[in-house]
């Protein structure tokens, strides 16, 4: 039964006298017990397959989505403009430039720096 | 015979003594209510207990003083009546004691004196497990058990002055 713990003759005595007395019968009722226990594992699996479609759908749908948000993150296009637009204006002082300005415009139309100063000569320059 | 109906069967054999234990904190039907939650959960459970009747003890006992302590004063009120109204022991020829001596007897011990004995007598628990429930150590387990029997003998062998009212 119960290992002996140490106890006395006469306390084992008791506990033996004690032991003849049958506790009230129990109103347990074994089989529906396995039924409730049976009913509520199911709730749980019920439970559990729910949890799993929602968790799926949203997986699913975050999946869906992601693909759309890269797609309007990565187009190429969008930038290869700014960084045309980055790049520095010829100069001024460029043969295309100047080229097209005095078609266009004349001589007049030539920058201040960019024409030559009239130069005075003065007879003593030249003997 | 499937492992459900093995443990069914083992916690039905004991089911008087579960009772009883349940019966510390409440009335004879919710104490039955108790066992058979106790029993429900147990089947429940994916893996068996080590010792299954050492579990039903701790989740009766649990149990137990969760529903006495939600029970209402008024409530509790009806439980002290009921808890006086319904035996403990069945009276039979056949037994050693007085049930109803005996169970004025146990009446007197202190609270958790009696839950050992119980457990001890009637859960046919060992020591160590009834430690681990009532979460003592197995030395003041021990001093408490002997103590009880000891004032059991003693309300035993003095009947008349323990005569329930």
């Amino acid at each position: 039964m119960q290992e002996q713990d140490g106890l006395t003759p006469g306390e084992r005595e008791l506990e033996l006298a004690m032991k003849s007395l049958s506790p009230i019968a129990a109103r347990i009722d074994p089989i529906a017990a396995a039924f409730a226990a049976g009913r509520r594992s199911g709730h749980k699996h019920i439970y559990l397959w729910r949890a799993t479609a929602v968790l799926m759908l949203l997986v699913g749908a975050g999946s869906w989505l992601a693909p759309a948000r890269r797609n309007v993150v990565v187009q190429p296009h969008e930038f290869s403009e700014p960084a045309v637009a980055l790049q520095p204006p010829p100069a001024a002082e460029s043969l295309q430039v100047l080229q097209r300005t005095v078609l266009e415009k004349g001589l007049d139309g030539l920058p201040a720096e960019n024409i030559p100063a009239v130069r005075v000569l003065r007879a003593e320059d030249i003997f | 015979m499937s492992d459900l109906n093995r443990l069914t069967e083992m916690v039905v054999e004991r089911a008087g003594g579960l009772v009883l234990y349940a019966r510390q904190w409440l009335d004879a039907a919710s104490a039955e209510d108790v066992v058979q939650e106790a029993l429900t959960a147990l089947l429940m459970e994916r893996r068996e207990p080590d010792n299954p009747i050492a579990w039903m003890y701790r989740a009766v006992h649990n149990s137990a003083i969760d529903s006495a302590r939600s029970a209402s004063r008024r409530r509790r009120r009806e439980q002290t009546v009921a808890l006086m109204r319904r035996e403990w022991f069945e009276s039979s020829a056949d037994s050693a004691l007085d049930a109803q001596v005996a169970e004025a007897a146990l009446r007197q011990l202190p609270d958790e004196y009696r839950q050992i004995v119980v457990m001890r007598i009637w859960g046919e628990l060992g020591l160590a497990q009834i430690a681990e429930i009532m979460q003592l150590s197995i030395t003041t387990v021990r001093e408490r058990y002997i103590s009880a029997l000891a004032q059991l003998r003693s309300a035993l062998e003095n009947p008349c002055r323990n005569k329930m009212d």
